[in-house]
């Protein structure tokens, strides 16, 4: 072996720990980014094989009741490839197990069965009988939660007899990936059904012979999605039409679409800043390590080694780190993208999800890695063969200390020990400044990889604290007339009704559109209100419009604009209304109005599509028997389920996601904080011994190094909490859900806590060099040069 | 004991060098104008106060330092104009250094130290015949930090000469030892120069050992002031200081 290859093996050898802590950093770069891009890759991959496979529909659209001919006119439609008329129904379902009945959508099957747009995985059982009764097949989710299988029965209260239904089949669909319960802005697979049924039995059940209420289509190629909607809109007005919509209003779709693309900007922002850190440390720890061997680099030279081949040895030393923290770094990302993988897979019903590393990320990952650690060793070396060998071979000249306003005070008020601290510290602002900026970064990337903790708390406290106040909440099929409140006061437990009008809208703002509700309320909503800028409850205004902040951003629109509402009901009017208000809400994008001022504009009078109710906890179990025997109700959801799938789904995932970016911040810092202070040692080491030799103690010189790393941490501190907040706003910027917001929100608890894991990482690391300095072997140090 | 006579062919021959370092306003002038020739097989000490400019010298007649003004000439070639590439392939080829501050690499035993010349050199001794040149064979395995300055330096030495330099240049070989290993040190260069012929120029303050020499050059302020030929060359046993 070469003798420049054994000295770099000794040297990895010698500097083992401090190498394996860059190797760490490295690691945890590449492995948060490997781990978030590889899930992210993998979902959507397993999305689009899944959407492919079974004909994801491209736009939906339902009536109140079509006769089958229509459909003639849809497929007329220019752009339209396909459409298949169903009948949707929903109802409410009776589960053993559970007190609050489900709500259940009833949909019709195609013929032939397997056949269609957004075809069916038959997971166990067979498919129904045609023409037989009371046979379905259930929706997979579901099944599972409740332990249903194929043989078992529901019983449920359809058109207003109560039947039983069988269960033959179980079902899995690309429409109901997510089943969202009516009326709520949440998937939740234990409340809400999918039971497919023969088209005919359906049709004989609801009245539906000849006719359907729902339709599916598929496009063709560069079809635009706005026309063709706008088209089956105007076929399906006179059969009582409720708006056409593609995939991005399809609940299931729409779902999925946003937790994809949380992940991805959660899980490419926050992975990127990582690795820019790592791969910003990595360069900077390589370029002190080097830039350390100055004098053996001109040695190097002056024996004739040409500047490639000593540019190559320190890029050898680089490439060493670096490899091994790829490797770490893609094996570590491979087992945390698969665990965050498993989380998604109860989560996410795809008939196939399976993991794997993305090739192209772990390739740029580790090639970032590359190239910053090549980057920062060869800047050095190119420092070092700068200078004539002659000079760079001297022992370097004594550094000139200045002594500024600043020192001269201090100098005042130090003592002799504690000068030299200032000075050293001020002697090199440039790299005094560098250190403080990677101890920064390390305290940036925790504070950045949990303040979302801070942000779901936050979250959590407006929706369901502040803003919805009810215990259940119930929808009925249609508009009725407010008297039906009566009938819900009367029912047991019952402490408090709100009846709630919900009028499908889209509003339309310049160039924007945007398909949502107008929930009709009273003035003082008890059990839902409404929250303003200072979030305390507000009034709602006697006339206009208030949207959710968020809405009203994204529409570009302010208190006092007009925007046009297009109701989406009957008629199909367009109305101009003002803005009144905004309220601060963290979940859905709606807008509201006075209920006097809602049924104005609709042109009826007092109706109600929904109640809020307040219960009395004692009597929930008999309520919901009742509520099942009202026959306008078709769904009952609680809000504490809400709260529960919030937590489950999208704070676990979260929450998950957080510890190990968490745990990854805290390895980085460790490396950080532990590199910056050995590689201080190492090139103080001379000037401590000398200290040590002439009389300092043990402590004293110590105290020297330990101080000027309390130093530097103190003015990382401050630095980092900035950084964190930027990193912070700019993860923030890149989330855009429709379904909650992300808002920037650090609590003083994450604060402290970055604060406190940078250090302990801090105290640590003064510990071992002080156990270093302690065993400083005088002799040594100072016999190798001279 | 009969010296041979050197050739009257230069090996390396100095014209008119200066040398000035600025540091800020204050120009330093290193060297004023130095003309030197090394001949081949030459021993040549350079003898001078501190700061009189022997290092920068030595420097810049092995290829580490460039000269303000004037040329050095290896052999007819232009050195002062030859660029980074040509330089480094004159040090790998010709020049062996031993530096007043050893420069061995700590991280590698002598022989490894040793090997790190051999190993891109085009004829060179094995490193173990290289310390055993310099008495240094039952070292071999030790670390810079596990020996002392006098055997770092003979450790330095064998690095130098193991590529059969043409020149070998040294500044202050001898400046940290005691008498005795000065002795040791100064017996290896001298038994070099003979056995191998290699031109070799010494920087010492120690005037006993410009005895040893062909030829005497004494520097003051940055120039050659004077060159003296000793008719006689002391063996390094007979040096007293
Ligand atoms: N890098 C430098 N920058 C500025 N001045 C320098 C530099 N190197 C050398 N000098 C100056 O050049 C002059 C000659 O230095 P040189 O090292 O050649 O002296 P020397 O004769 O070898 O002295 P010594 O016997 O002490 O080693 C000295 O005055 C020195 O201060
Ligand atoms: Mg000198």
């Amino acid at each position: 072996m070469r003798a420049l290859d054994r000295k770099l093996l000794r040297e990895l050898v010698t500097m083992r720990w401090q190498l394996l802590a860059i190797i760490m950093v490295v690691a945890c770069g590449v492995a948060s980014y490997v781990a978030m891009l590889s899930a992210h890759s993998s979902l959507s991959r397993s999305r689009s094989s899944y959407y492919a496979d079974s004909d994801f529909a491209d736009a939906w659209a339902s009536a109140k009741r079509a006769p089958d001919s229509v459909v003639h006119e849809l497929l007329a439609i220019p752009g339209v490839a396909r459409a298949e008329p169903r009948i949707v129904q929903l109802l409410t379902l009776d589960v053993a197990d559970m007190p609050e009945p489900a709500t259940g959508r009833l949909v019709s099957l195609p013929t032939p069965l397997e056949s269609g747009l957004n075809r069916l995985h038959l997971r166990r059982g067979r498919w129904p009988e045609p023409g037989r009764s009371g046979e379905v097949l259930l929706s997979e989710p579901f099944a599972n939660i409740h332990g249903l299988g194929p043989g078992d029965e529901l019983s449920s209260i359809m058109a207003g007899r109560r039947e039983r239904l069988r269960i033959v089949g179980i079902a899995l669909s690309p429409e109901y990936v997510f089943s969202v319960p009516a009326g709520s802005p949440w998937p939740d697979d234990k409340r809400s059904a999918i039971l497919w049924m023969d088209r005919d039995v359906l049709a004989a059940a609801f009245a539906m012979q000849g006719a359907f209420n729902d339709v599916t289509l598929a496009l063709g190629v560069g079809a635009s999605e706005h026309q063709v909607t706008d088209a089956i809109d105007r076929v399906l007005a006179p059969w009582g039409g409720l708006g056409a919509h593609g995939r991005d209003l399809q609940g299931s779709h729409r779902f999925l679409e946003d937790e994809l693309t949380q992940l991805r900007s959660m899980g490419a922002t926050v992975p990127t800043i990582f690795l820019g850190v790592a791969a910003f440390l990595l360069n900077a720890v390589l370029s002190r390590i080097v830039a350390g061997q100055r004098e053996q680099i001109a040695a190097l030279k002056a024996l004739g080694y040409g500047n490639l081949r000593i540019g190559v040895h320190y890029a050898e030393l680089a490439l060493a780190v670096v490899a091994c923290g790829s490797v770490l770094g893609v094996a570590l990302g491979a087992w945390g993208g698969n665990a965050m993988v498993d989380l998604y897979r109860d989560y996410f019903r795809f008939p196939n999800l399976a993991f794997g590393v993305d090739g192209e990320t772990a390739v740029t990952a580790v090639a970032i890695s590359a190239a910053a650690g090549i980057v920062g060793a060869l800047a050095a070396v190119r420092g070092a063969v700068k200078l004539p060998p002659a000079e760079a071979m001297r022992p370097p000249s004594p550094p000139r200390y200045r002594r500024g306003a600043i020192t001269r005070t201090l100098e005042r008020v130090l003592s002799q020990p504690g000068r030299m601290v200032a000075r050293n510290l001020a002697r090199n602002p440039v790299r005094t400044l560098l250190s403080s900026l990677g101890i920064a970064f390390s305290i940036a990337i925790i504070i950045s990889g949990s303040f979302s903790q801070d942000a779901l708390v936050h979250v959590m406290d407006i929706s369901f604290q502040r803003e919805q106040r009810y215990d259940v909440q119930v929808a009925f099929a249609e508009a009725l007339s407010d008297e039906v409140l009566h009938e819900l006061r009367a029912l047991p437990g019952v402490l408090d009704v709100e009846g709630q009008r919900i009028a499908p809208v889209r509003l339309h703002a310049g160039s924007h559109r945007y398909e949502t509700a107008i929930i009709g309320m009273g003035a003082q909503p008890r059990l839902r209100r409404l929250i303003g800028a200072d979030l305390r409850p507000t009034t709602v205004p006697e006339r206009g419009l208030v949207l959710t902040d968020e809405l009203a951003r994204r529409l570009e629109l302010r208190v006092g604009d007009q925007v046009e509402v297009e109701l989406l009901e009957g008629r199909r009017r367009r109305v101009v209304v003002e803005v009144a208000g905004l309220s601060t809400e963290m979940l859905g994008l709606s807008g509201y109005m006075r209920d006097t001022a809602l049924r104005r504009l609709l042109g009826e009078g007092p109706r109600v599509t929904g109640a809020l109710l307040a219960v009395d906890p004692q009597q929930r179990a008999a309520l919901y028997l009742q509520l099942q025997t009202v026959p306008a109700v078709v769904s009952v959801g609680l809000r504490s389920a809400v709260f529960d799938i919030f937590n489950e789904t999208t704070a676990s995932i979260q929450t998950t996601t957080t510890v190990i970016l968490s745990l990854f911040a805290c390895v980085i810092a460790v490396g950080v904080v532990y590199n910056g202070a050995r590689i201080t040692l190492v090139e103080r080491s001379r000037e401590l011994a000398t200290l040590r030799v002439i009389g300092f103690t043990r402590a004293e010189v110590s105290g020297i190094l330990l101080w000027e790393l309390a130093v530097q941490l103190l003015l990382a501190i401050p630095l980092g909490w900035l950084l964190g907040w930027m990193l912070a706003l700019g993860i923030v910027a890149g989330v855009d859900s429709e379904l909650y917001r992300f808002p920037l929100l650090i609590s003083p608890r994450t604060y402290v806590f970055a604060t406190g894991v940078v250090s302990a990482a801090g105290f640590l690391t003064a510990l071992t060099v002080r156990r270093k300095i302690d065993h400083l072997d005088l002799v040594e140090v100072l016999k190798t040069r001279e | 004991m009969l010296d041979p006579r050197p050739a009257p062919a230069p090996v390396l021959s100095a014209r008119g060098l200066t040398k000035v370092y600025r540091m800020g306003e204050v120009e330093v002038h290193a060297l004023r104008g130095v003309d030197l020739d090394l001949f081949e097989g030459e021993f040549v000490v350079l003898l001078g106060a501190s700061g009189s400019g022997k290092s920068t010298l030595l420097n810049i007649l092995g290829g580490l330092d460039q000269p303000s003004a004037g040329s050095v000439l290896h052999r007819g070639h232009d050195l002062t104009r030859a660029g980074e590439a040509e330089l480094t392939q004159w040090r790998r080829e010709h020049v062996g250094f031993v530096f007043q501050f050893y420069n061995l690499i700590p991280s590698l035993t002598a022989r490894e130290n040793v090997a790190l010349v051999t190993d891109i050199s085009r004829h060179p001794m094995s490193p173990d015949e290289a310390l055993e040149l310099v008495g240094l064979s039952k070292r071999a395995d030790h670390f810079p930090a596990q020996m002392s300055g006098g055997e770092q330096q003979r450790v330095a030495i064998a690095r130098a000469v193991a590529k059969r330099p043409e020149v070998l240049l040294c500044d202050e070989p001898t400046g940290a030892l005691d008498v005795v290993t000065g002795k040791v040190v100064l017996e290896v260069l001298d038994r070099i120069n003979r056995e191998v012929g290699t031109t070799t120029a010494i920087i010492t303050h120690n005037a006993a050992i410009a005895t040893m020499a062909h030829r005497v050059v004494t520097f003051a302020d940055g120039r050659a002031l004077e060159v003296k030929r000793n008719e006689r060359r002391a063996s390094a046993q007979d040096l007293q200081w």
